[in-house]
């Protein structure tokens, strides 16, 4: 049951809803089937405990050299609004819409 | 005289520029080909309507070819994660179904100012997350020797097109061996270059310290010509390496085996199906008869690159994917009265079940709390696993591995066992972490299965030319593996 509640309080922070669109039956069973294979990755993860990293550097990014040069530090323009809205599911020409927030 | 669709890239390639083939002919031969097979095979998804290709074709005809232009009127296909201008880009989700860019990736400028006709978008795993193209929203995609069996992934499509005779190459992206293993299982030729020797600008983006794009084909100075293309710095893209690209076709066309040394790290050569082992060495064995010299190496701590990379990669992917809300593009539910709502809802009716999985774990690994325990910690094992690689080349040119343990498996193994099928996956992921460049060539068919065996080749960041020399000698005096009998 534990990990039932990890994967909730997780599937909150992640902005998931894992019963969406199931009937509760189905949406107990996905909730348990997912806290049993989170359970084994998690256990999966914990193996690199065995490894010593006393002092090691983390590596985030592995790029052999340096990045790109900077740029320029100058304004340019690449889109028009009208681009940038297209794919919008609710827009009014200038803004995007959204459901009311307060 | 073979049929048009079934020659090389670069045989098709040079008949377009003397004006023996059209631009039209070829494309048409693509599209003929892709309606007698795609049906059964799955490896297309449909955004791109052959009407438009084939006014494209015709407008590059009536300009006729055109020697500045090294891919002038060859039809390629683009793996749908990959932004082509004026055209559905899902990325396979159902939260990117609606989605048409209105700009083309800088792979695909790339393409289209060489002349390349693109003229189809491949099936993927859902946001690139999966080895076997079974997690796509819209379709499965099936295995062009055997149609029970999947094409490996998440660039199953552009591998099983490629070697389908669909096109006449295709490009993919690798975040963990995503164009190397599913090469290998098709039995087609896949290079991931180093990270940062590819523009990853117009890419839909999963694990961003490790997507790199790189090109599928049936040939290595296919694949090297289309790397050649695609290469090179981009000023948009702040990851993207300012460094000179060799001239990777003349390396495929006269690279050699003569006293390269190859090592042979255990770590990958241990636990594969009797079939794989077999093959891989057989092809070690003919690469030593070409003059290499095969040397024992170890990558000790490779055998932590699953972990490491279950980590990473996920915590990379919640945080890309956070950006899909339903806000400025993508699916939005319409029920939703509520800003949080419509957050929860889109995405929750938008993501499948294994990114929904993989955004779960990277929130995970990410919270407070674990951060330093998982994240961290694993970023340090991805450095150790470097300095793995980095000592290994100082006594050899390239390393060689297999590209899977086993050959193609029946479509739904391991649906409910996630970690199996990263398991899977540890021959090709490590590669990512460290950003070395690799390369699937065709080893051969497996005795037990018939199916094919891919080897892996590895090399120092930006060793391509070396890559794709050592790979075209050795794939060039390997036996050919025959035609794929399940689209035959």
């Amino acid at each position: 049951m534990e990990s039932q509640e990890k994967v909730l309080r997780v599937a909150k922070l992640a902005r998931l809803d894992l019963g969406s669109g199931l009937s509760p039956e189905d949406a107990a069973a996905k909730l348990a089937t997912f806290a049993k294979q989170f359970d084994d990755i998690v256990a999966l993860m914990d193996t690199l405990a065995e490894v010593d990293t006393t002092g090691v550097e983390p590596l985030y990014w592995p790029l052999a050299v340096a990045a790109a040069p900077p740029r320029d530090d100058a304004a340019a323009r690449h889109n028009t609004r009208e681009e940038l809205l297209r794919n919008a599911p609710e827009q009014d020409g200038r803004f995007f819409i959204v459901p009311k927030i307060v | 005289m073979p049929s048009l669709h079934t020659l090389s890239l670069l045989t098709v390639r040079d008949a377009l520029a003397r004006g023996e083939v059209t631009a039209s002919e070829a494309a048409a031969a693509c599209f003929t080909r892709i309606r007698e097979t795609d049906g059964s095979l799955g490896a297309i998804l449909p955004w791109i309507d052959e009407e438009s290709v084939l006014e494209r074709a015709k407008a590059l005809d009536d300009a006729g070819p055109d020697p500045s232009k090294p891919l002038w009127g060859v039809p390629v296909a683009v793996k749908d994660c990959i932004c082509v201008k004026d055209y559905p880009t899902t990325a396979g989700s159902r939260i990117l179904e609606n989605f048409v860019p209105f700009y083309d990736a800088f792979v695909v400028e790339r393409l289209k100012q060489a002349g390349a006709v693109i003229i189809a978008k491949t099936n993927l795993d859902e946001f690139a997350m999966g080895s076997s193209t079974e997690h796509s929203a819209f379709k499965t995609t099936r295995n062009p020797w055997d149609l029970s069996r999947v094409p490996g992934g998440s660039s199953g499509g552009s591998a099983a097109c490629v070697t389908a005779f669909q096109a006449y190459g295709a490009l993919g992206t690798d975040t963990g061996g995503s164009i190397r293993q599913p090469a290998g299982l098709c039995g087609c030729v896949g290079i991931k270059p180093t990270y940062g020797r590819v523009s990853r600008y117009g890419v839909v983006a999963y694990g961003s310290s490790l997507d790199q794009v790189g090109a599928l084909a049936r040939d290595v100075p296919d694949a090297a010509l289309l790397l050649q293309v695609i290469a090179g710095h981009d000023p948009r893209e702040a990851t993207c390496a300012a460094v000179p690209v060799d001239d990777y076709l003349a390396a495929a066309r006269d690279g050699t085996l003569k006293g390269v040394r190859i090592g042979v790290p255990k770590e990958f050569w241990d636990g594969n199906s009797a079939e794989v082992d077999a093959a891989c060495r057989t092809a070690l064995a003919q690469a030593e008869k070409l003059g290499a010299v095969l040397v024992d190496v170890s990558l000790p701590h490779t055998r932590h690159g699953v972990a490491a990379y279950y980590i990473l990669s996920p915590a990379e992917a919640s945080t890309n994917l956070a950006r899909f809300d339903g806000v400025r593009y993508g699916l939005r539910d319409k029920e939703a009265h509520e800003l949080l709502d419509m957050y929860v809802k889109s995405r929750s009716k938008g993501f499948g079940e294994e990114v929904q999985r993989r955004i779960l774990l990277g929130t995970f690994v990410l919270s407070a709390g674990y951060y330093d325990a998982y994240y961290k910690k694993a970023a340090q094992v991805r450095r150790l696993i470097l300095e793995d690689y980095t000592r290994a080349f100082e006594r050899c040119d390239l390393l060689a591995a297999p590209a899977a343990p086993t050959t193609a498996w029946p479509l739904g193994q391991n649906k409910d066992d996630p970690v199996a099928v990263y398991r899977q996956a540890a021959r090709t992921l490590s590669l990512n972490l460290a950003g070395l460049p690799g390369m699937t060539i065709p080893a051969g068919l497996g005795k037990e299965s018939g199916l094919p065996v891919g080897l892996q080749l590895f090399a120092p960041a930006f060793g391509e030319a070396a890559l794709l020399g050592a790979g075209a000698a050795l794939f060039r005096e390997l036996p050919p593996l025959g035609t794929p009998g399940g689209v035959a």
